[in-house]
């Protein structure tokens, strides 16, 4: 499996969340993640690649998770799925970081965004399963477009032909949800 | 105990944003900017992570090399009693942080590199199957069924790189 891109993490995050929040990739989930995961989907995180996980910097140098992504290699796509913020977690950062959160876009808007750039060589679109509204904004914030099937987005990072979008759309969707 | 109780190991993408204070700490300077890292996280009993072990592995085609190596003895000390005697029945952090190293990029090279002059990091090093290459401070572990020939190349490579 490609690493995935060699960029600098630190370019992803807007200059306000930088020195407060880290997101990457680990190689296991559910060390950081498995509360939170079991309490949001009642079963635990998944155990294959790839994790995005999102670290708040408390002032006591202790890391915080407050948010996860699982991006799972689909062939020639990726697939986005059981992404979770931890909503105490965040409640209780600092108020002048928790304020810079908000105001940058929330923690799912910039999992995204790394997500979309570390796996850009990795795959030809990311596609997502979302059936809820607020998190249906905030993905189209980031890049994924609503396709025609209900509650699938998709982000076409890079030039493809309309009938290779169809043939990757219909795979996915032949899927079910994810 | 098991250790994997509250510590986990993992690659992560950025490696001073989780180990700039340890390796400040231990080289003076900041920690390496480029692939690969690898960290020891330690869960608290609050329940917050905190990176209490690092080492980096460099990429060089055919060999990784090991470096970098370092802990915070300040969060061991932290640790209750029960945590501190499954780490040390372990073998310490030193080697969970090299072993992990070894999982994820030695079926990919044909040898692992470091440069280790330190006595403690010495007792480390047997474990991995490092063994002397006849430079000082410079061990290897050939993995795969190499010729004395391409071991020669290969040292010779490494040794180019030290300090590293």
């Amino acid at each position: 499996m490609p690493s995935g891109e060699i960029f600098d993490p630190k370019e992803i995050l807007p200059a306000s969340l930088r020195d407060i929040i880290t997101i990457t990739e680990v190689d296991r989930a559910d060390f950081f993640i498995t509360d939170l995961f079991t309490r949001k989907f009642g079963h635990p995180p998944p155990d294959f690649p790839r994790h995005l996980v999102a670290l708040y910097r408390a002032p006591d140098k202790g890391m915080h998770l407050i948010g996860y992504s699982h991006m799972m290699p689909f062939g020639d796509v990726y697939l986005s799925g059981g992404s979770c913020s931890d909503g105490e977690a965040i409640a209780r950062m600092q108020p002048q970081d928790r304020d810079a959160l908000r105001a940058a876009g929330g923690i799912w808007f910039w999992i995204l965004k790394y997500a979309f750039r570390k796996y850009a060589d990795c795959c030809d679109a990311f596609f997502g399963h979302c059936g809820d509204k607020r998190a249906l904004e905030v993905a189209l914030a980031a890049g994924f477009i609503q396709t025609a099937h209900e509650h699938i987005i998709v982000n076409w990072h890079r030039p493809l032909q309309d009938s290779f979008k169809r043939a990757l759309t219909a795979k996915v969707v032949a899927l079910g949800k994810f | 105990m098991s250790i994997d109780k509250f510590i986990t190991v993992t690659e992560v993408d950025e490696g001073p944003a989780f180990a700039d204070a340890l390796f400040q700490r231990a080289y003076k300077k900041p920690a390496p900017d480029f692939p690969h890292h690898i960290v020891a996280f330690y869960r608290r009993a609050d329940g917050s992570q905190v990176p209490v072990s690092y080492v980096h592995f460099t990429d060089c085609g055919d060999m990784f090399l090991a470096g970098g190596a370092a802990t915070d003895g300040n969060i061991l000390r932290s640790m209750s009693a029960e945590e501190q005697a499954a780490l040390n029945e372990y073998g310490g952090l030193m080697l969970a942080t090299l072993r992990h190293g070894f999982m994820l990029y030695g079926p990919g090279c044909e040898a692992i590199f470091t440069c280790c002059g330190d006595k403690r990091a010495l007792e480390t090093t047997p474990k991995l199957g490092f063994e002397e290459t006849g430079i000082q401070y410079l061990l290897v572990n050939f993995l795969g069924d190499t010729s004395p020939r391409r071991r020669r190349e290969m040292t010779a490579k490494a040794a180019s790189f030290m300090p590293f």
